[in-house]
């Protein structure tokens, strides 16, 4: 599993800065990030190189921080790897809360993060069914 | 007036709740005195006066002098923390509250056969079957249209060849803004009279309900405690507001040490009632701020007369002629689970119509990195607000701390709204 740091923030100019700022100076390296908006607000999602320094450091500057597991898998960068992902978890019922992806110059894999509403089995298929890898932390730490 | 009969008046009243209503018998009695000590209108002072908060203990029949099977109608304003404060009437009582609104729409030159719409909400909020039952007696038309759907009011307005509206001044406002989107001209509509209350409103605001609509704007004044509206209204001189001396007995004191002030002195409004049967009010505090006419007004009436609201005692706001306690938003908000007890409250007027926002703090314990929740918290915020305040609130959510801590009293309330 991959953990994610994700922060809860007003919907406006500046916000994300104050996040971004607070990391920086923690010397924390961003991965992937995605923001989600609902209208006042919104939640940023982030894949970082130390998730526990990021959730520290956040929390002691008072943001809504909280630190959750997401599936991530490792996908060759081609046309169909999003695909045959989104097949299996359906037939299989399990829904996708949400994803974002990332790649990595030099490698020719894509790196997903996913949000289930069963992670563990998500896992399973998608090792099972597709044979893929999914990533660690670790993994995330070294790439 | 004549002095002495006012006072008549005023001892039968006195007597009146000193035999049946238990709660006076006991203040008086806490007071050291009985109906008899007051000798004169000079000894009024010596009366304990009654509270917004007395009246919430008796919910939810209110502060009852009459059998139960006696009262014919009930009406309710909110109350501070979440209750309502419930004010009963008899059938005399329900007469006349009638033949005061007749009185005052007739003042204002309002007759018999006039169409009168009544665009003040219908139900336990007195506005509505006040004016309703008043305009009535009076002979007019009514058009009981209550509040909301303003296109239909503008159309209802124009077909019917409305000539007197009545509304609370802000939703005069809104309702001119629509007659004008719908490409009709003021001048050409029948609408000649608007009788405007439930919220104060300056003079400013009166001039742009005049000019945009065409018509005369008067002030009414009332309070569910006190009856509904027709407790005090202006004549077509538009200087202070007429309360009918055989009703109401007026004084202005200073909200802090009790005294009577003298008349001119701005101060609290305390309201005597003279005729109500079922819930009657003595030494009532009302909380608004205003002043006392020194003398007869230019109509010709010698009736007591006060000045336009000025303001508030307390932290009460009214927000589209419906009452809000900041208390009772924190009552809300106190009993839904993870919420912080930190919250402030914006009330702004987009275009014309009041609109109340609450935000209200993320905490950590809250999150949980699911949009979902956050969504399905502000939504039950929303609710919660609405069954308790009947008007829609908008919550907005917001970061730990962003909401400004000070040291004293905190700042809840942001009220941004010229009136």
């Amino acid at each position: 599993m991959v953990y994610q740091i994700s922060i809860f923030l007003e919907n406006r100019p500046n916000r994300l800065y104050s996040v971004t700022e607070a990391l920086r100076e923690g010397n924390i390296n961003l991965r992937a990030a995605m923001i989600a908006e609902a209208g006042d607000f919104g939640i940023v999602r982030a894949i970082v190189d130390d998730p526990d320094m990021a959730f520290k450091i956040l929390e002691e500057k008072n943001f809504s921080v909280k630190k959750t597991q997401v599936v991530g898998v490792e996908v060759p960068d081609g046309p169909g790897g999003l695909s045959d992902i989104a097949r299996v978890l359906g037939s299989n019922d399990i829904n996708i809360i949400y994803l974002y992806a990332f790649t990595v110059a030099g490698k020719n894999m894509a790196f997903l993060i996913l949000k289930t509403d069963d992670n563990q089995k998500a896992k399973k298929i998608i090792k099972e069914q597709l044979g893929l890898r999914t990533i660690s932390q670790r993994d995330i730490n070294e790439l | 007036m004549d002095d002495d009969l006012r006072f008549k008046l005023l001892k039968k009243n006195l007597n009146y709740v000193y035999a049946r209503v238990p709660h006076y018998r006991k203040a008086f009695k806490e007071a050291g005195i009985t109906p008899d000590d007051i000798g004169g209108m000079k000894d009024l002072p010596k009366v304990p006066f009654l509270y917004k908060d007395d009246l919430r203990k008796y919910y939810p029949t209110g502060i009852l002098a009459v059998e139960k099977r006696e009262v014919v109608r009930y009406h309710a304003s909110s109350g501070t923390t979440g209750k309502p404060t419930v004010v009963s009437y008899t059938q005399s009582d329900i007469r006349t509250w009638a033949q005061m609104v007749a009185d005052c729409l007739r003042l204002v030159g309002i007759n018999e056969g006039d169409i009168i719409q009544n665009s003040y909400g219908y139900g336990l909020f007195t506005g509505g079957l006040g004016l309703h039952y008043g305009a009535e007696l009076l002979g007019a038309s009514v058009v009981p249209t209550s509040g909301g759907n303003t296109q239909r009011q503008v159309q209802i307005m124009k077909d019917f060849g409305v000539q007197v509206l009545c509304c609370t001044p802000s939703y005069a406002l809104y309702l001119a803004e629509v007659v004008e989107r719908n490409g009709i001209d003021p001048h050409e509509l029948p609408l000649k009279i608007g009788v405007f209350g439930a919220e104060p409103w300056s003079d400013s605001m009166r001039r742009i309900i005049e000019e945009s609509l065409d018509i005369k704007a008067y002030d009414i004044y009332g309070m569910s405690e006190l009856g509904g509206p027709g407790v005090g209204m202006e004549c077509p001189n538009q200087d202070g507001l007429h309360v009918w001396d055989d009703k109401f007995i007026v004084e202005i004191i200073d909200p802090k040490t009790g005294e009577v002030l003298p008349e001119g002195e701005k101060g609290e409004l305390v309201f005597t009632s003279l005729w109500k049967e079922a819930s009657p009010v003595i030494r009532f505090r009302t909380g608004d701020i205003t002043y006392l006419y020194e003398e007869g007004c230019e109509c010709g009436s010698t009736d007591q007369r006060i000045g336009r609201l000025l303001g508030r005692t307390d932290d009460m706001l009214i927000i589209r002629g419906v009452n809000v306690f900041p208390s009772q938003i924190e009552h809300v908000l106190s009993k839904i689970k993870g919420v912080s007890g930190h919250y402030q409250i914006y009330v702004d007027r987009k275009g014309s119509l009041d609109e109340m926002e609450i935000f209200v703090e993320m905490t950590k314990d809250l999150f949980n990195d699911s949009m979902r929740e956050i969504l399905e918290l502000k939504g039950q915020i929303e609710a919660d607000m609405y069954a308790i305040l009947n008007i829609k609130v908008k919550v907005t959510i917001v970061e730990p701390g962003k909401i400004p801590r000070s040291e004293g009293k905190a700042q809840r309330i942001v009220d941004k709204r010229v009136i």
